[in-house]
């Protein structure tokens, strides 16, 4: 399926958003990487949904990061991108950072998101417990702590020790979007734990075996504190299952949203 | 010409295995500060104190402390304290602090009244340069990065006001917000203390410098002598398209220089501890060199175009003096070598970097009173003009 490109101005900010499919809508957030592509993932949800995946401010062409100064902005920024997308209460899904957004946009707004899925969430942190450091990190350690094979071709295609000047742009907008919202405190927001009541709609948190950033002790955290989440693990994944596992992936969020 | 003596103060007892790279991926935030013995430095700190008071006995126009966090590289967290020690031990030479790293400092008004209260205490004697702090220091302080440009300058501009507008007003910014801005003590120098900026591969700052409205002296710091000319033509530029022409004491070059008999004498004495500076002391992760956000993406592009230019930590000392990242060599080729390069740059602030690296006490008195009666004054003579034309206006 070719999806189409929808350019949404969200109160001056143009955003990017892809879309394609039939059905209930459902709402992708893309991870750290800013993996803006058509994924295998989406070529699966799309055969039962009608997917957006749209692109987060500061990374690649999307631009806006200036109106961006902590997590709470994105999840306003979401709202709004529903609003403007016409879509009352649609299935959030995201990954890594998008993960993030979701569950706080589901804290901002209960009533906004039809069923929840975070995949290899960011957000929360275990006490104690030092977060590997994705900024200080060169490309063939980011790697290493994102994808269980680092050296697969998929890994050097997102991230190579010797990046394209494209490349290069693409990673220095990544790491710049991402710290922007998530320098400190680092990788999570400190009251979004206390604030998990609030998100009342069906949850599913989906979990990379292996991830290397976050470890599944996270997505228990999540689970622990949304009321009824179930939690699945994703098996010979890192931090980002929606491209490394992406059969397994779309297999857990279509049942959890066909039987929940 | 004006001659300010800089010292780092940096830690010389870096571990044995510190060579081992992958052991000690940089002397910057990761460098364990097990490594750091406070009985040595008590001593340390005096020693090094002594050398910056001795600059003003030797002539010196002054001398130059500064501030960087968590490193073997430099141990001044505060140049401020530092130059509290050095203002009541002399009498005559300014101290400039270049700088006070604004963005990393909670708190700006902080700032504007150490350096007031120094200004004052002084007599006047006070250069207050402002730094954005190197992008490690992000790391170590736990500052966004991604805001270190807006801070910087938001801190800048309540600083001034500080300095210079009747009290209490309110301050209302995005990082600061203060509702009775009113600082005691005021600076004695009005408006407000020279300020100073040290740069490192930003073009915006150099214009930003170059300000009617500032006039602010761009230091170039550490840099290969094309990129030295690259930024000076920058600052000439920008303000000839404010329409007016800079004096040369808007311009300053820092860098690592030992004068000793001879050349091959400078380099037997000084060779390692320019390595030590360049392949320890400033030995980095990148990734912590720039953190996200602290250079735009585009200046980064051009940045990592020009990378391989700037690998120091591959060159000998024949090579880091080629490239003009230090000089080393006799009375005659260090009068030359600095003589060309004013005539052709014509700058008029000389930041001799005189100790460096693990240089110990008596080669680092030598070199301050070589470069003290042989060099300087010859540059002086030589440049006399730029004296009469322009001190007053600088």
């Amino acid at each position: 399926m070719t999806p189409s490109e929808l350019s949404v101005d969200v109160h001056g900010t143009r955003v990017r958003v892809l879309c394609a499919g039939s059905g209930a809508p459902l709402v992708y957030l893309h991870g750290l990487l800013g993996e803006f592509t058509w994924l295998p993932l989406f070529e699966s949800l799309s055969r039962e949904y009608k997917l957006y995946i749209p692109e987060s401010p500061g990374f690649a062409e999307t631009e806006g990061l200036e109106r961006i100064e902590s997590i709470h902005d994105l999840a306003f920024h979401y709202a709004d991108l529903l609003d403007c997308l016409e879509l009352e209460r649609p299935h959030l899904a995201g990954l890594s950072v998008g993960g993030w957004i979701a569950a706080e946009l589901a804290v901002h707004y209960p009533g906004r998101v039809s069923k929840l899925v975070l995949i290899d969430a960011l957000g929360l942190k275990l006490p104690g417990v030092f977060l590997p450091d994705v900024f200080a990190a060169n490309p063939r350690e980011t790697r290493a702590l994102l994808f269980r094979d680092p050296n697969s071709e998929l890994a050097l295609s997102l991230l190579s020790d010797s990046p394209s000047p494209d490349m290069l742009t693409r990673m220095l907008a990544y790491r710049q979007a991402l710290a922007r919202v998530a320098w400190n405190p680092y990788l999570h927001d400190p009251r979004l734990k206390e604030r998990l009541y609030r998100v009342k709609t069906p949850t599913l948190i989906l979990w990379g075996d292996s991830d290397r950033l976050v470890s599944s002790e996270h997505g228990r955290l999540y689970a622990d504190n949304i009321a009824g989440a179930r939690m699945a693990i994703v098996e010979n994944s890192g931090h980002l299952p929606s491209l490394e596992q992406p059969h397994q992936t779309a297999e857990h969020i279509s049942k959890f949203l066909r039987n929940s | 010409m004006k001659f300010y003596f800089f010292h780092l103060m940096p830690w010389p007892d870096l571990p044995d295995d510190f060579d081992d790279k992958s052991k000690h991926p940089s002397a910057w935030v990761t460098l364990s500060n097990k490594f750091y013995d406070a009985e040595k430095g008590h001593l340390l700190y005096n020693r090094y104190l002594d050398e910056l008071e001795y600059a003003e006995k030797l002539g010196f126009d002054g001398a130059c402390v500064n501030e960087h966090h968590q490193n073997a590289y430099g141990t001044m967290p505060s140049p401020n304290i530092v130059a509290a020690t050095l203002v009541r031990r002399t009498k005559r030479m300014k101290i400039a602090m270049v700088g006070n790293g604004l963005p990393l400092r909670d708190h700006p008004l902080r700032v504007a009244e150490e350096v007031a209260m120094l200004d004052v205490i002084s007599g006047g004697r006070i250069i207050s340069g402002f730094v954005r702090g190197i992008g490690d220091e992000y790391y170590s302080m736990g500052v966004n990065p991604t805001f270190s440009q807006e801070r910087f300058k938001e801190a800048h501009d309540l600083i001034i006001q500080a300095w210079t507008k009747p009290g209490p007003f309110e301050f209302e910014g995005k990082h600061y917000r203060v509702r009775y801005v009113n600082v005691w003590p005021r600076p004695l120098q009005k408006p407000h203390p020279p300020i100073w900026i040290p740069g490192f591969g930003s073009k915006e700052t150099v214009e930003w410098c170059a300000d009617p409205s500032r006039k602010y002296a761009y230091l170039a710091v550490f840099m290969p002598d094309h990129l030295v000319k690259w930024f000076f033509d920058a600052y000439r530029e920008a303000a000839a398209g404010f329409g007016y022409e800079p004096s040369p004491y808007q311009m300053g070059h820092l860098f690592p220089i030992y004068v000793a008999k001879t050349d091959r004498e400078a380099f037997e004495q000084a060779g390692e501890h320019a390595l030590w500076l360049y392949h320890k002391g400033l030995r980095h992760k990148w990734e912590m060199l720039f953190p996200p956000g602290y250079t735009s993406i585009s200046s980064m592009r051009r940045i990592t175009g020009f990378a391989h230019e700037l690998n120091w930590e591959a060159m000998d000392a024949k090579e880091l003096d080629k490239h003009g990242y230090c000089l080393l060599g006799s009375v005659e080729t260090v009068r030359e070598r600095l003589a060309e390069y004013v005539r052709k740059l014509n700058f008029g602030l000389l930041l001799p970097l005189l100790h460096f690296g693990d240089m110990p006490h008596d080669r680092t008195i030598k070199n301050m009173e070589l470069f003290a009666t042989e060099v300087m004054p010859f540059l002086k003579r030589e440049f006399k003009s730029m004296e009469d034309k322009w001190s007053r206006a600088a």
